[in-house]
């Protein structure tokens, strides 16, 4: 019945060539649940098409382009500020300024964990308080990528379920991908050297995911994109990440609060 | 509009003449209000997603190369805004109380539809529920066929995928809302 009805769905709809729809009226003629189950289909698309809206008056359309008129004006507005901002070649201001603070947080992570040496005392020393405060900043940090991190994998999820790719949000996330990737390798190194095996563990699977979206082609096919929807739930990142964030959070306000 | 004359004005539009974009918009619309109208079944939603559409097509203007007509570039826009909108409100046994909408139920005397007026705003809402049952894709495929009458191929253009997809998502929406409204044909016949 499902090809059936498929070749009756093709033929309400005009798509039938001439000789399959003369096959298929002479099959109709002699077959009377078929011709049932095209005056079912038939009656309910009508039913549809019988109840759609009615278009506004003319009113309407005398309205519509003085109340888009100010949004524009706001837009445009908007992309004056944030053209000031963001140069129109080479890096992006506000993005590079970010991405490069959060590599001069890493590398002076870095630089304590090789220069200051292990404390044999028990003792509470200055340099240890130093130590703590150094990982309250790298749990922070890395609490602020995972957050930005399950965004950008959230509109990708996003974007897989709502259809047709948009090109221009596809750009805009492979961009942010990008700066994410780059950022992603770093955390994860330090999380290995401070044994976070959980991070580092999660990091390296977001790693791949951050490498797929960085990578992707902005006229990328659904199915593509369906395939990055599948492996981000395959393995359950949104919900390890939050779990993960989470656990950060805490920490690094217990962290802080022993500091204090 | 002819090709020459829509092309001269995104030209303008693009070095920021807004009378050339207030001309481009009045072209077009009618179009993307009525494919929104027909997705959404919604008033408010259509002129959200027409307004949304305009502003989404003036802020990208500058990317816009020509490759097709701006009508076309325009109305996939539209067609991405309408498959993004989340629905602000449940629109269950909505549609026919809202006071505007009313007022625009107006009977067309020209072209009488007398099944048209006997459809109660309860029925109007168990066709939309049906319609929401139905995945973005579907329900965009399903309007685009049977309420704006293109093509698979048109479609399939227009929304960017192969025909097959398309014919796939169209077979699942008719065979849903074949079986969402088969107690309302049930009731129409008896």
């Amino acid at each position: 019945m499902s090809n059936e009805r498929e070749l009756l769905i093709l033929y309400l709809a005009g798509e039938l060539e001439p000789e399959e729809r003369t096959a298929l009226e002479k099959r109709l003629s002699g077959d009377a649940a078929l011709r049932g189950e095209l005056e079912a289909l038939h009656n309910a698309l009508r039913l549809v098409s019988d109840s759609a809206p009615s278009e506004p008056p003319e009113a309407y359309w005398r309205t519509f382009w003085t109340r888009l008129q100010p949004k524009l004006q706001r837009k445009n507005l908007w992309q004056r500020l944030s053209g000031w901002l963001v140069p129109k070649h080479g890096l992006r201001l506000a993005t590079g300024l970010g991405t490069l603070a959060a590599m001069l947080i890493v590398a002076l992570l870095i630089l304590y964990q090789v220069m200051v040496p292990q404390a044999p005392e028990p003792v509470i020393t200055r340099t240890e308080v130093r130590i703590q405060r150094t990982e309250g900043y790298f749990a922070l940090a890395a609490d602020d990528h995972l957050e930005r991190s399950r965004l950008l994998l959230q509109e990708m999820v996003n974007i897989a379920s709502n259809g047709p790719p948009n090109e221009e949000a596809l750009l805009d996330n492979r961009r942010r991908g990008e700066e994410l990737l780059s950022q992603n390798r770093t955390y994860r190194l330090v999380a290995l050297r401070n044994n976070d095996e959980k991070l580092a563990a999660l990091l390296d699977e977001l790693e791949m995911v951050l490498m797929d979206i960085a990578n992707i082609d902005p006229h990328v096919a659904q199915e593509a994109l369906t395939g990055l929807q599948h492996r981000i739930e395959m393995k359950d990142l949104l919900a390890r990440m939050n779990i993960v964030n989470l656990d950060e959070r805490s920490g690094s306000q217990t962290s802080n609060s022993e500091v204090m | 509009m002819d090709p020459g004359k829509e092309q001269e004005l995104v030209q303008r539009a693009k070095n920021g003449d807004e009378e050339a974009f207030r001309l481009l918009v009045e072209d077009n619309q009618r179009r993307i209000y009525s494919l929104a109208l027909r997705y959404t079944r919604s008033h408010e939603d259509a002129d959200e997603v027409a307004q949304e559409t305009f502003l989404r097509a003036h802020r990208s203007l500058k990317r816009f190369r020509g490759n097709a007509g701006f009508s076309t570039w325009v109305y996939r826009i539209g067609i991405n805004c309408c498959l993004s909108l989340r629905r602000k409100r449940s629109r269950v046994n909505e549609v026919g109380t809202d006071e505007a909408e009313r007022q625009w139920e107006v009977p067309d005397v020209k072209n009488p539809s007398p099944l048209r007026h006997a459809i109660s705003s309860q029925t109007r809402g168990l066709i939309n529920q049906a319609m929401d049952r139905l995945s973005p894709q579907q329900k965009m495929v399903f309007m685009m066929k049977f309420l704006q009458q293109r093509t698979i191929a048109e479609i399939a253009g227009q929304i960017g995928c192969a025909e097959g997809t398309v014919k796939k998502q169209l077979f699942r929406a008719v065979g849903r809302m074949r079986e969402s409204l088969a107690p309302l044909l049930e009731m129409e016949g008896s």
